[in-house]
């Protein structure tokens, strides 16, 4: 599905990824951990194909393809899905504009019909029962004085729409409060299955008690310094980063 | 350019014209209005006012100013097609003026509209005289180079007036239909006044079709509205590369009357200007100035307001936005002056912009003048640019950048045409604006 070598990446003189090695393959759930500013957002953006991002070295490969010479909408019309950590409001564009012009444009890449108004409408319907998203958020633009909560339910919403390859979910956890973790993880999880891939950006353990990763990986200084399984997960919760950023600097040659 | 002498000329072929010697009252006006633009001349870019926009190009020696009505082929019956094929709200009574000249009127099935009186200028609704400190305002707005000009040269005008205590319940929809005419320089002139308590809408059409050539429309407007009346208007503009548009508008309200102005530009023409100047000269009054300009490459549009607050507790709202094309230019010059007398004063003022190319060049001058000192004035102007944020968040959903930015350009103008609160309004200017949208 996804095979990132020895990716280096920055904006403009920093260097912010500095040699990600990372495999994901169909029906597959990752974990990615660390502490602020390791990366981690990076990562995720230049996957998506951010123009503030210049890839400096390394390779990424999506379904067989040179991810990074294609453009942000066509990685995700070939099945690549951000779920923003921080998902911009854009008042003036109606939640149903904007969908009915994704799907569609996503539909046309894909050399399927546009949908009918009918058609778009039962599918809006569906999908939005599995994040309980109220009528009302659709009405409004998009994302606009929407609460945090409500924001990432519509990424949700989005990731059930579109239904991509590979979801990448980006803190999609944090500022939720229980209820709200419990319907995005229960969501996801009905989403998930053998040919999709899910990566999951995370801080906290906790959403892992909800969608339990196949691995764990700790992302520090722009690289992943640690792998494991969902223990490591419950190790880090325990131990704090600290055990593994002394790890990654005696692994560090001396200056 | 132009030659001020060249005008002279035509303009004393006018005055011997039959068509200016049926308004015996004007003629002493416009030989006033004459002789004070002959004083200045044109606007040079040295001017506070015209500093943006450069007019020489614009009123080239090929214009010629017509002294007389030009001929107008279509029949009366061919007035109605017309009316079909410029897509005119069947549900709306519509004047069709052609090249300045009252056309057709048309009214829907079963509407009267008999408290509204439509004729042709016998007088100028605000004077040229001095009535008082208070009048000043509309003096030096009356008193522009354009305004005089079409004072002095207008060959026909158009007058509208509500019946006090009335409502006139359809829009009135004019139509300033271009066709046909080439190095013309042509002024015309619509006066529109509302009485006591009278409410009226008035939507203005400028519309050219492709058979104008190097066409320059000079259109001045006088609005006056009495004690408690109301006005909504909106001026459409759509035009194109061969017929450019200055608009003058002057709007004097009295007391607790409520003037709501929609400017909507729509590309394509090589010019347009418009100055609006509005005189509060009556307590507890209310202005809305919203204004949308879309700027294609090589085209100019310049849009110069002023709202005068001369007495207590008038409030009024602006809001200004522009998309610019690369090579374009887009301009707000907008002034607020608070008088001395204007306690309690509430005046916001909002400019925005947003460029679609590297080269497109936008000038944004809010000014605030306040001489009185219990007011509230807010003023904010954003040159702005394409949020990459929001831009970035499209094209990760898989919208291509070309769509992406026109779903982006649809959301700024929506901020205007949302403010029309009349739905068959809202969606005449909504569809107008969307189909340039994609053209631009
Ligand atoms: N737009 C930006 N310009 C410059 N530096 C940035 C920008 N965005 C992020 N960074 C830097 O990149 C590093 C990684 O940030 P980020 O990817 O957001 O980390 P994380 O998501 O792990 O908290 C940080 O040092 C951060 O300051
Ligand atoms: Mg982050």
């Amino acid at each position: 599905m996804l095979t990132i070598k020895n990716l280096f990446a920055g904006i403009e003189d920093k260097a912010i990824l500095k040699g990600i090695n990372l495999q994901v393959n169909p029906g597959e759930i990752h974990a990615i951990m660390g502490p602020n500013g390791s990366g981690k957002s990076s990562l995720a953006s230049v996957l998506a194909g951010k123009e503030d991002y210049q890839v400096t070295d390394g390779e990424v490969l999506f379904e067989g393809k040179d991810l990074l010479e294609l453009s942000p909408d066509e990685r995700a019309k070939e099945g690549l899905f951000l779920a923003f950590q921080y998902p911009v409001e854009i008042p003036g564009v109606s939640n149903m504009q904007f969908l009915k012009t994704a799907v569609n444009e996503i539909r046309s890449y894909r050399n399927q019909p546009a949908l009918t108004a009918g058609e778009f409408l039962s599918l809006i319907k569906q999908k939005q029962k599995l994040v309980e998203l109220d009528d009302q958020f659709l009405r409004r633009s998009l994302n606009t004085g929407f609460s945090g909560g409500e924001k990432k339910k519509n990424e949700i919403f989005q990731l059930a729409m579109f239904e991509p390859k590979l979801s990448i979910l980006d803190e999609t956890d944090s500022g939720l409060d229980i209820d709200a973790l419990r319907i995005i993880a229960n969501g996801v999880n009905r989403l998930k299955n053998n040919n999709n891939s899910f990566v999951l950006i995370t801080h906290y353990q906790r959403l892992l008690d909800y969608i339990v990763p196949d691995f764990v990986h700790v992302l520090y200084d722009g690289k992943i310094i640690l792998t494991g399984t969902k223990d490591l997960a419950l190790e880090l919760e325990e131990k704090g980063y600290d055990w593994v950023k002394e790890m990654a600097h005696a692994k560090e040659p001396a200056q | 350019m132009l030659q001020t002498d060249t005008l002279h000329t035509k303009f004393l072929e006018l005055v011997k014209s039959a068509e200016a010697q049926n308004g015996a009252t004007l003629l002493e006006s416009r030989q006033a209005a004459f002789k004070r633009f002959s004083n200045n001349g044109f606007p040079t870019i040295r001017s506070e006012q015209w500093k943006y926009s450069n007019i020489t190009g614009l009123l080239n020696d090929a214009l010629q100013v017509p002294v007389e009505p030009l001929a107008v082929k279509e029949t009366q019956d061919a007035g109605a097609a017309l009316l079909v094929k410029l897509h005119a709200p069947a549900e709306w009574l519509t004047i069709l003026t052609i090249n300045g000249k009252l056309h057709t009127i048309q009214r829907p099935t079963g509407s009267k509209e008999d408290n509204l009186q439509i004729s042709d200028v016998q007088d100028f609704l605000l004077s040229t005289e001095d009535d008082g400190d208070n009048d000043t305002v509309v003096q030096q707005a009356i008193n522009k180079p354009f305004s005089l000009l079409n004072r002095a040269l207008f060959l026909h005008g158009l007058q509208l007036e509500v019946k006090a205590n009335s409502q006139v319940n359809i829009p009135v929809h004019i139509i300033h239909y271009y066709t046909g005419i080439e190095n013309t320089f042509l002024q015309t002139r619509l006066q529109l006044k509302a009485n006591k308590n009278a409410h009226l809408t008035v939507v203005e059409s400028f519309i050219a079709d492709s058979s104008c050539k190097n066409v320059v429309v000079n259109h001045a407007a006088e609005t006056l509205l009495a004690a408690e009346a109301t006005l909504d208007h909106f001026l459409v503009q759509q035009l194109n590369e061969q017929t450019n548009l200055i608009l003058s508008e002057v709007v004097r309200q009295e007391q607790q009357s409520d003037y709501k102005n929609h400017v909507i530009s729509l590309p394509f023409a090589r010019f347009i200007r418009n100055n609006l100047d509005i005189a509060l000269k009556g307590t507890y009054s209310h202005t809305d100035m919203h204004g949308l300009y879309m700027v294609s490459p090589q085209q100019v549009i310049d849009n110069s307001t002023g709202i005068n607050h001369l007495r207590p507790n008038c409030t009024s709202n602006q809001l200004y936005k522009g998309i610019v094309a690369d090579k374009g230019t887009g301009t707000f010059n907008g002034r607020i002056y608070v008088h001395l007398d204007a306690q309690k004063t509430n005046a916001f003022q909002k400019n925005a912009n947003l460029p679609l190319g590297e080269h497109a060049v936008i000038n944004s001058k809010p000014q605030l003048e306040i001489y009185a000192d219990d007011v509230r004035c807010t003023h904010g102007s954003a040159l702005g640019q394409m949020n990459n944020q929001q831009l970035f968040y499209l094209l990760a959903r898989g919208i291509k950048q070309e769509i992406a930015v026109k779903l982006l350009s649809q959301a700024f103008v929506n901020e205007v045409t949302e403010t029309i609160e009349q739905e068959s309004i809202r969606s005449y200017v909504a569809d107008l604006v969307e189909k340039a949208l994609d053209q631009m």
